[in-house]
């Protein structure tokens, strides 16, 4: 046994904590907050300077070839720079999971179209899976893709995806409504520039923008479709590998655990330093301890995929146990914090700029709770794999 | 470079002990123990020493094999599925412990080989009715006279205290040299000592030890005065590997559960198919794996020599949630079977409790994962 990393392992943790800490400011952070993009395109484009877009992807197709260790190593140093949710989630989705399912699903023709405008950032990709009629039930998808000579015609809607942030939406469509629901489904590189595409937003409780994509009679070629039609759901599960040990999360949730935990040592309620009452001390050593155990969770689960091992259960654990331990970090803090959390930070006046804590840190985590819990399979999806994935469980 | 996985030789030893203890440890023992119809197995005692596991975590040089802590917390893992009974972690880890960490040379080489064959039991007697967790609330006292020391007080939770042919009775001194806390070696039938073992919620006896003007040779100071206050890290050390324990029980309950709700018929399907009891276990798991994770990598760090004692606190109160948490479930799984004395979910569900209570008190365990946090 050994919980150590390499010293080459621990040269690239510096490089890339440098890289993040000279690109992403504080001002950049509160601008991107300000705004609810959560974009930066300079900083996007920087990543793609620097080839860490290809960072995921093999040598052989130009990539840097670097196993799941270093990706996660990457991952969390963003986290831990506070990188912008909409810059990691089209770095992620672009960068290690389409990438990967054009080298494992696409021909050799795709390849050599995909990859270098992948990696340079030509090509932005946002993942177009929910529909407003389907998400945990993502098999039941509706959009439909008809086929018509050299393209296919779509009509439906994705939603929740970062659509207007990207260039292309891997989309989940229907491409045999007469199929059981699991065989008529096929994966479509759509271009989001194409004629017919409609993109609206959507604000998040937390005052982020996320899309609606609306296709409406749009042509996607027939190259464009990625892996075998009507086999779409099987290939989309054969790549589902992709890193996801939910570090980042483990890794955000210590950044603010360390923001808190300064606050309370300075801060007094009733002359007293908050870091003083006993409960409050007993609520801290609970969310110490769950930020050290989720983060052994999902150091497991990146040493199970950088040694080839089977990581389906353990991402399932990871991602249930750090999300609903992020809610109850936000939950503790914000009743030792107490009403100060209640004020807005963003878009705020000056006034409540002075007295919010942490720069609304507590307020934007509050809003935030549910999505964890939410996207990329809910807490009850999750235990649902469990129980019958692992533990053999009789379906209902 | 990370490696999360136990090597060949560890997984060999996980495999023959499971099969041990599958054959050696039946549930008949469990329960003979529990109603205090016999104490404990000298003959499965023997064997274990004859395969070498009493020497488990005592160096070769004093006739152990000179595992680490992660080799002890594997260990202790199986012990928990099987419910192992005895002084094994009295003697052959708390024990054994002590003596490594405060005896002299002389002390170790006679000490050490005979808790490694098992020809002594060996415990700690360390908690007092008043005090379980800050040593400078100890009021057993130990007083130079001659060239011996007379040793008064009263402890209690002595593990096996009644099949203890030693006791390291832990006192802080009295007079000329001030309150420094010693380590003497008591003999159970030495005059004025009194071992009156007591029972357990969980089966597993404790014994009350009273210390009436015991005399104690000079020669049976382990280490020298003044030593003993260390004594408190090494049951925290010992005490991880209950976690590992618990940790083993835990997974039993769940493993139990699973497999009666796949049999159980209710409402014309088996009840592991409804989802109020899937996601009950699915938790159940979820606990399990996290204690998992926490405990080995605390026994990482213990046998690495790097500061682990938040670490060893934060796996200790992770395996306790996990294993009450796993067997309040399970019993509750198991409906009516879940209250009967027979089931073997209930001696998981009483040992849980006992377990986790002899642990520090979960306050101190938070406050041991703060520490290095520095507020």
């Amino acid at each position: 046994m050994d919980f150590t990393l390499t010293e080459e392992q621990l040269a690239w943790q510096e490089e890339v904590r440098e890289f993040f800490r000279s690109t992403v400011s504080e001002e950049l952070l509160d601008r991107v907050e300000e705004d609810g993009t959560e974009w930066d395109q300079e900083l996007y484009q920087a990543l793609a300077d620097k080839k860490y877009t290809a960072i995921g992807i093999p040598e052989a197709y130009g990539g840097m070839g670097m196993g799941f260790t270093e990706l996660a190593i990457f991952n969390e140093e963003g986290a831990r720079a506070s990188l912008p949710h909409g810059v990691s989630s089209i770095f992620g989705t672009t960068c290690q999971w389409v990438a990967v399912a054009v080298i494992r699903l696409g021909t050799e023709e795709q390849k050599r179209h995909y990859l270098p405008r992948l990696i340079s950032g030509e090509y932005r990709v946002a993942l177009g899976l929910t529909e407003p009629g389907c998400g945990s039930d993502l098999a039941a998808v509706d959009l439909r893709a008809v086929q018509d000579g050299d393209d296919f015609i779509l009509n439906g809607q994705k939603i929740f995806n970062s659509g207007h942030l990207a260039t292309h939406l891997i989309t989940v469509s229907r491409t045999d409504p007469s199929a059981p629901k699991h065989k008529g489904i096929s994966l479509l590189l759509a271009d989001l520039r194409a004629e017919g595409v409609e993109i609206y937003p959507v604000i998040t409780i937390r005052g982020w923008k996320r899309t609606t994509v609306v296709f409406e009679d749009v042509r996607v070629p027939k190259t464009a479709l990625l892996g075998q039609l009507n086999r779409g759901w099987y290939d989309l599960m054969s790549v589902m590998d992709m890193e996801r040990s939910g570090m980042s999360s483990v890794a955000e949730r210590e950044v603010s655990f360390d923001k808190i935990l300064q606050y309370v040592k300075e801060a007094k309620r009733d002359g007293k330093p908050l870091a003083e009452y006993p409960a409050v001390r007993s609520a801290l050593a609970d969310m110490y301890r769950e930020i050290v155990v989720g983060r052994l969770l999902s150091q497991r689960v990146i040493w199970l995929q950088a040694t080839g091992q089977d990581a389906t259960s353990l991402a399932s654990f990871q991602k249930l146990f750090n999300s609903e331990a992020a809610e109850r970090l936000t939950l503790a803090a914000m009743d030792i914090i107490g009403p100060l959390t209640l004020l807005e930070w963003r878009n705020a006046g000056e006034t409540n700029k002075r007295w919010a804590p942490l720069k609304g840190l507590l307020n934007t985590m509050y809003k935030d709770l549910r999505i964890g819990q939410i996207y990329g399979g809910t807490s009850e999806i999750q235990r649902n794999i469990i129980a019958t994935r692992e533990l053999r469980l009789p379906r209902g | 470079m990370i490696d999360l996985g136990f090597t060949e030789q560890q997984k060999l030893m996980q495999h023959t002990i499971r099969e041990f203890l599958a054959k050696e440890c039946p549930r008949e023992l469990v329960r003979d123990i529990e109603d205090n119809k016999r104490d404990y197995s000298p003959e499965m005692y023997r064997k274990m020493a004859d395969l070498g596991w009493l020497g488990l975590l005592i160096p070769e040089q004093y006739g152990g094999i000179g595992g680490d802590w992660v080799d002890g917390a594997l260990f202790y893992e199986e012990a928990g599925r099987a419910l192992l009974p005895g002084p094994h972690w009295s003697s052959a880890v708390l024990g054994s412990q002590a003596v490594l960490t405060f005896g002299n040379e002389r002390q170790r080489e006679e000490l050490l080989p005979k808790i490694a064959e098992g020809e002594i039991i060996i415990t700690v007697a360390l908690a007092e009715p008043e005090f379980r967790c800050d040593i400078t609330e100890l009021s057993t006292t130990a007083k130079a006279q001659g060239g011996s020391y007379l040793v008064n007080g009263t402890k209690i939770f002595v593990t096996s205290g009644h099949l203890a042919d030693r006791l390291i009775v832990v006192a802080r001194m009295e007079g000329g040299e001030g309150k420094a806390v010693s380590l003497f070696l008591v003999e159970p039938d030495a005059p004025g000592v009194a071992v009156t073992p007591m029972q357990t919620l969980g089966g597993e006896r404790l014994s009350e030890v009273v210390l009436d003007n015991v005399r104690v040779p000079g020669d049976s100071v382990l280490g020298s005065i003044g030593d003993g206050e260390g004594i408190e890290e090494v049951v925290d050390k010992a005490n991880l590997m209950l976690a590992a324990e618990m940790l083993g029980g835990a997974q039993v309950a769940l493993n139990l559960a699973v497999e009666y709700s796949k049999q159980r018929i209710a409402f014309d399907k088996p009840i592991g198919a409804f989802q109020a009891l899937q996601h009950k276990m699915a938790n159940m798991l979820v606990e399990i794996e996290c204690a998992r994770g926490i405990i080995y990598y605390a026994a990482w760090l213990t046998s690495q020599g790097r500061p682990a004692a938040a670490e060893r606190a934060m796996a200790q109160f992770q395996a306790g949630e996990a294993y009450g948490f796993a067997t309040r479930e399970a019993t509750q799984i198991f409906g009516g079977v879940g209250v009967m004395k027979d089931a073997d979910i209930t001696l998981h569900f009483r040992r849980a409790k006992m377990r986790q209570l002899s642990l520090a008190p979960p306050e101190v365990l938070r406050e041991r994962m703060l520490a290095p946090l520095a507020i």
